[in-house]
């Protein structure tokens, strides 16, 4: 018979850590579909973080290397200036990338180290049980914003599009068929562009559906709602020029 | 043998560069900096990296992702940029990699030299309370010479290296015989995760991970941390370096390290003068500390010990107290803040305890 559909070789055979309806679950294995469809599993290096997108550890069959709280991209550029023929993917939560690891994000594409972020924006520091970060949007309930959060959420793909060295630098989300097919192709394209030396950053909107109260079934639209308010999908930056 | 007359950060950049090393990553900060510009001049040239970073955090994480791919790296940096290199020189010595860091100490807020780092260099790197290994020359060519083996011994031992230098050291001139270039050397100790190609993938050894399904993540990190230790008490056996200066008949002793103790030299010598029977005992391992040979003054006849150093509170002395007889008087001179020892103070609170002990 056939074989039409099955478990992408990048993707550990293990059952995954995240909760049931989690949103990096898709993310992940968009990531290791890639990967196969590339053939670069065996130069695949998985930069990850500390919080739930730690859990891309088990959840990777490629060579993966841990990093403290918001160091992943100082990670990645090490590992890629050692090993330049790895190709590096730098996996990070929104408290990662967003709060404690700003400066890192920000510098790594200054310099336009040839690396990948994947940023997973679910607006909400999902391990440590659900506190606000600095992606929440304005208004939203959140353990230790229980009265609404008032500030402005922070725009990463916007602000890297500001700096000259990036090459790309989009915005995806994975809360319906037609964004998780744009989203596979903006990993792609992120990761060949590493291959041609430049930086790249995809942001995908994530769900958590474990701490923000939104259920797994109403996720999708409350994703859609997001997009609307406050973050609009699409490429700021392709090519190294401003979209 | 190659002779130069350099600076002491430039002298130990190039030592490191010659002793074979992939990735120098760092931040300025005063008075390490010429090892960042020296290394950006050199370190390219010898077949390594270079990258000046956004801070302290981004080196050390750096030099930690060196590590964890069995490479060599190097920074350099004083107190207050140490204190920012804390988050990964903890996790280093959990996840058992090195990496070279070149302390250039200086008085906290002031940028003259102090000694005022050694507790935080030799009593807990970090959060876990984990040790490295740490080293101090007093010389420039001393600084050279651990700097051309520190990432040898790193890689043997598999945990950080502290080299503590201090603005003095780092900032003064001195003629010195440079080693010869020697290759870079990749870890044999771990498998790099740099891409899978012909084996299964790895996780890289940032933590100590269960080693069969029966063993739980508590379990691991207890077993990690009992062997750290064991290794850690095995370094006191087969690791320390100490030197002896006109230590064979001496009756009282200075115990000093790094540019406080090139000037006890000078104690010593006006001591002998006046007819005193002093000697210097220093230790050059900070950590592994020579606890043993400080014990067996007591054996060898030692009546009174003084600990000099650029420190307050005494650090070393607490290091010497615990180790030495009880019996035997041991007092300290110190300064800080950025001033130095003097040799003729140095030379009084000696005479002072001398005084003590015979009354």
């Amino acid at each position: 018979m056939e074989c039409v559909y099955k478990r992408p070789e990048a993707l550990s055979p293990y059952p995954g850590m995240f909760c049931p309806g989690c949103h990096h679950a898709i993310l992940i294995k968009l990531i290791a579909e890639v990967i196969d469809e590339m053939g670069i599993r065996e130069r695949a290096v998985l930069c990850s973080p500390i919080g739930c997108g730690g859990m891309t550890v088990p959840a990777s069959n490629y060579d993966t290397i841990f990093s403290l709280h918001g160091r992943a991209p100082s990670t990645a550029s090490a590992v890629k200036m050692l090993s330049p023929d790895s190709i590096v993917i730098c996996y990070q939560g929104d408290g990662d990338a967003a709060a404690i690891g700003t400066a890192e994000t920000v510098h790594v594409a200054r310099r336009g180290d040839p690396v990948t972020v994947i940023f997973a924006n679910n607006g909400v520091f999902g391990m440590t049980g659900g506190q606000a970060a600095p992606t929440t949007r304005v208004g939203d309930r959140t353990i230790t914003t229980k009265k609404g959060n008032t500030y402005a959420p922070i725009k990463v793909p916007e602000m890297i599009a500001t700096l000259d060295a990036p090459d790309y630098v989009v915005r995806c989300a994975v809360n319906k068929p037609k964004n998780i097919i744009q989203c596979k192709k903006a990993i792609r394209h992120a990761l060949e562009r590493q291959m041609e030396g430049k930086y790249s950053l995809v942001e995908v909107l994530c769900s958590c559906v474990t701490t923000t109260g939104v259920k797994a079934e109403n996720s999708p639209e409350f994703i859609d709602k997001v997009i609307e308010t406050d973050f609009p999908l699409g490429e700021f930056k392709r090519d190294g020029k401003r979209v | 043998m190659e002779k130069a007359f350099m600076k002491g950060n430039e002298a130990v950049a190039e030592a490191v560069i010659r002793g074979g090393v992939d990735l120098f990553a760092g931040y300025p900060i005063t008075p390490s900096s010429e090892m960042l510009e020296y290394a950006s001049d050199h370190v390219e040239e010898a077949g390594g990296k270079f990258i000046q970073v956004e801070s302290e955090l981004a080196a050390s994480t750096m030099l930690a992702a060196a590590g964890l791919t069995g490479r060599r790296a190097f920074t350099t940096t004083a107190g207050p940029g140490l204190a920012l290199m804390t988050e990964n020189l903890s996790n280093m010595v959990l996840s058992r990699v090195t990496a070279l860091f070149v302390v250039v100490q200086r008085a906290a807020n002031n940028i003259t030299p102090e000694q005022g780092d050694y507790n935080y260099a030799t009593k807990g790197l970090g959060h876990n309370g984990q040790r490295g290994y740490v080293i101090a020359p007093s010389t420039v060519q001393e600084a050279v010479d651990l700097a051309y083996t520190a990432l040898d011994i790193g890689q043997e031992l598999e945990v950080p290296v502290l080299l503590m230098m201090d603005g003095m050291l780092g900032q003064m001139e001195e003629p010195i015989v440079l080693p010869p270039h020697k290759p870079s050397k990749i870890s044999t100790k771990l498998i790099p995760p740099t891409g899978c190609k012909g084996r299964q993938k790895v996780d890289s050894r940032s933590m100590p991970r269960p080693r069969s399904l029966t063993e739980s993540m508590e379990d691991a990190l207890e077993r990690a941390r009992n062997e750290l230790y064991q290794e850690n008490l095995r370094w006191v056996e087969e690791e320390v370096k100490y030197e002896e200066y006109m230590m064979d008949d001496a009756e009282y002793v200075i115990v000093s390290y790094g540019s406080a103790a090139r000037i006890c030299r000078d104690a010593v010598k006006m001591l002998r003068d006046k007819g005193y029977r002093v000697g210097m005992f220093r230790p050059i391992t900070l950590s592994p500390f020579p606890e043993k040979q400080i014990a067996a003054f007591k054996e060898r006849g030692v009546r009174g010990v003084l600990t000099v150093e650029m420190a307050m509170p005494p650090m070393l002395h607490d290091d010497v107290r615990l180790h030495l007889d009880q019996t035997i008087p041991c007092r300290f001179y110190n300064r800080c803040g950025g001033n130095i020892v003097d040799e003729n103070e140095a030379t009084e609170a000696m005479i002072k305890l001398i005084e003590e002990v015979q009354k």
